[in-house]
């Protein structure tokens, strides 16, 4: 296993791919948060950390899938996948060794994002002490949400070989998770029924919950479910599929 | 150590790829699996390399481990060649990891280029890897899906070295749509035709790489044994009515030999021709 998240992850770095989707990834980062009007911190007038959690639930939406696709997808285009088979890798194994190593890739760029909180509690006159607690609260809601993407879009690329395809269905189901069933819950036909529970369905109210600082059982229960669901899933796609 | 397989039937949709098949191999045969494109010969090396599951039947090979190298050999090609085979020895749980790279990059003849990346190799080098990758864990069964494609003539003749280098404690079954390849390697060979077993017949190994037959019908009896004594002229057989059959193992073609042999003894020739190999007959 640990020979295999080693490989995983050296992988993801090993050509120009990997490098340069984090590089643009930090580069669009500081845009939105210090260039672009509108988006940027100057207009959001608080030097608080919010709005870079914020920005960053969003940006992970579309780039999880973008680089958590690949750890699957380049299986399928090398062949590689008969190799697994014969070095008797059962594809559980393999699908959470991907998943590992596609979070320590999202633990790297949440550390290497981490200088714009630096940067804006430095700019805060209002107060000298960080909020450590909501900062490691948030942090952990992040991580939760990108754990959810990254479990997501190796469910969808185990159905999905075609990458594009995969990428675009993995962001959508993505979305609906974060935020699209706590949208349907405010459509009329829902309220005062089943807006309770869609909201709760979503992934954005349980990250909410834990950057608040409330921490509940059924949101622990609701990230661990939804990535092994999403494993288990993959494994059982890829250990029925003949290669 | 054996291998025993029972009925494996196997179908892709209403394709019936495998139909049945039985198959008994012992420990020092060298076994080619010969059939067309579509024969089901992969899909039967994947189901003993434990890659697919039969529909049907039951596979026996005991404690034996087996190495599979398949046809399109795939491999990481942003891996360098160290790299790459210690991962396969670590994914093996191989002891002695380091020493034993080193062994499989000596006996395939990998040194020049184990520093080199995956993707920087040629066709040729890239089939070594892959069976060194095979022979890490120096299993009891190897498995090789068309092995010689892409290699040169001077990486064949290695390779076929090789494989018999290894051959004698083993296991060893390759695929190959090749006949010479087959009769220059295998001690059996196995016909698999609308996936079944046409033909399972031994074989007397070529020495040349070129088995052919020659059908010589002359005026009267010949002495045998002065044929039998030519270079390349491995068995005189009587075919009744001064008709002879003669199995020629040579990288040239020997009729003008025999030819003068025939003279020689005082006779004439009314007929000679030459037949393709029996397993090249059987392969048609």
């Amino acid at each position: 296993m640990k020979a295999l998240i080693i490989k995983e992850f050296k992988d993801y770095w090993s050509n120009s791919f990997g490098l340069i989707s984090v590089a643009v990834l930090l580069l669009l980062a500081f845009l939105f948060l210090w260039v672009f009007p509108d988006s940027n911190y100057m207009s959001y007038g608080l030097a608080e950390g919010d709005l870079y959690f914020q920005f960053f639930s969003y940006l992970l939406l579309f780039a999880v899938p973008a680089y958590t696709v690949g750890f699957l997808a380049n299986e399928y285009r090398f062949g590689t996948e008969e190799l697994l088979r014969s070095l008797q890798i059962d594809w559980r194994t393999a699908l959470l060794a991907k998943f590992v190593a596609a979070l320590l890739v999202l633990l790297m760029i949440l550390v290497l994002s981490s200088t714009h909180l630096f940067v804006v509690y430095q700019l805060n006159l209002t107060s000298s002490t960080i909020p450590f607690a909501q900062i490691i609260g948030s942090y952990i809601g992040l991580v939760a949400v990108g754990a959810c993407y990254i479990a997501i879009s190796l469910m969808v690329t185990s159905f999905v070989q075609q990458t594009t395809a995969s990428f675009v269905i993995s962001v959508f189901v993505c979305f609906m998770l974060f935020s699209g069933f706590s949208l349907l819950s405010d459509l009329p036909v829902f309220q005062g029924g089943l807006d309770f529970w869609l909201e709760r369905l979503s992934l954005s109210y349980h990250a909410d919950q834990i950057g608040r600082g409330i921490l509940r059982l059924s949101s622990i229960v609701y990230f661990i479910a939804l990535v092994t669901w999403s494993i288990w899933l993959s494994s059982f796609r890829l250990n029925t599929k003949e290669v | 150590m054996s291998l025993i397989a029972r009925d494996i039937s196997k179908s892709y949709g209403a394709q019936q790829v495998l139909d049945q098949v039985d198959l008994s191999l012992d420990r020092g045969e060298i076994v080619g699996l010969l059939g067309r494109n579509g024969a089901g010969k992969s899909t039967l090396l994947k189901i003993i390399a434990g890659i697919n599951r039969p529909d049907d039947g039951e596979l026996k090979v005991g404690d034996s481990t087996v190495g599979y190298m398949s046809e399109r050999n795939p491999l990481y090609p942003h891996m360098y060649v160290t790299e790459y085979l210690t991962w396969v020895a670590d994914m093996r749980s191989i002891k002695d990891v380091k020493s034993r790279v080193a062994w499989a990059v000596e006996r395939v003849g990998l040194s020049d280029v184990k520093g080199k990346k995956i993707n920087q190799l040629s066709k040729g080098y890239k089939q070594r890897v892959g069976l060194a990758a095979t022979l890490l864990s120096d299993p009891d069964i190897i498995i090789l899906d068309e092995p010689i494609n892409g290699l040169d003539p001077i990486q064949i003749t290695q390779y076929r070295a090789l494989v018999k280098s290894i051959a004698s404690d083993k296991i060893i079954i390759l695929s190959s749509h090749l006949i010479q390849e087959i009769e220059a390697l295998c001690d059996r060979v196995l016909l698999l035709k609308n996936g079944k077993i046409e033909e399972d017949r031994m074989l007397q190994r070529s020495q040349g790489g070129n088995s052919y037959t020659i059908i010589l019908e002359l005026n009267d009896g010949l002495d045998r044994s002065q044929l039998e004594n030519l270079d390349g002229v491995v068995a005189v057989s009587s075919l009744g009515a001064h008709r002879y059959k003669l199995d020629v193992d040579a990288a040239e073609d020997i009729r003008t030999t025999i030819f003068d042999e025939v003279v020689r003894q005082g006779l004439k020739i009314i007929e000679m021709k030459k037949e393709q190999s029996s397993l090249q007959q059987i392969f048609q």
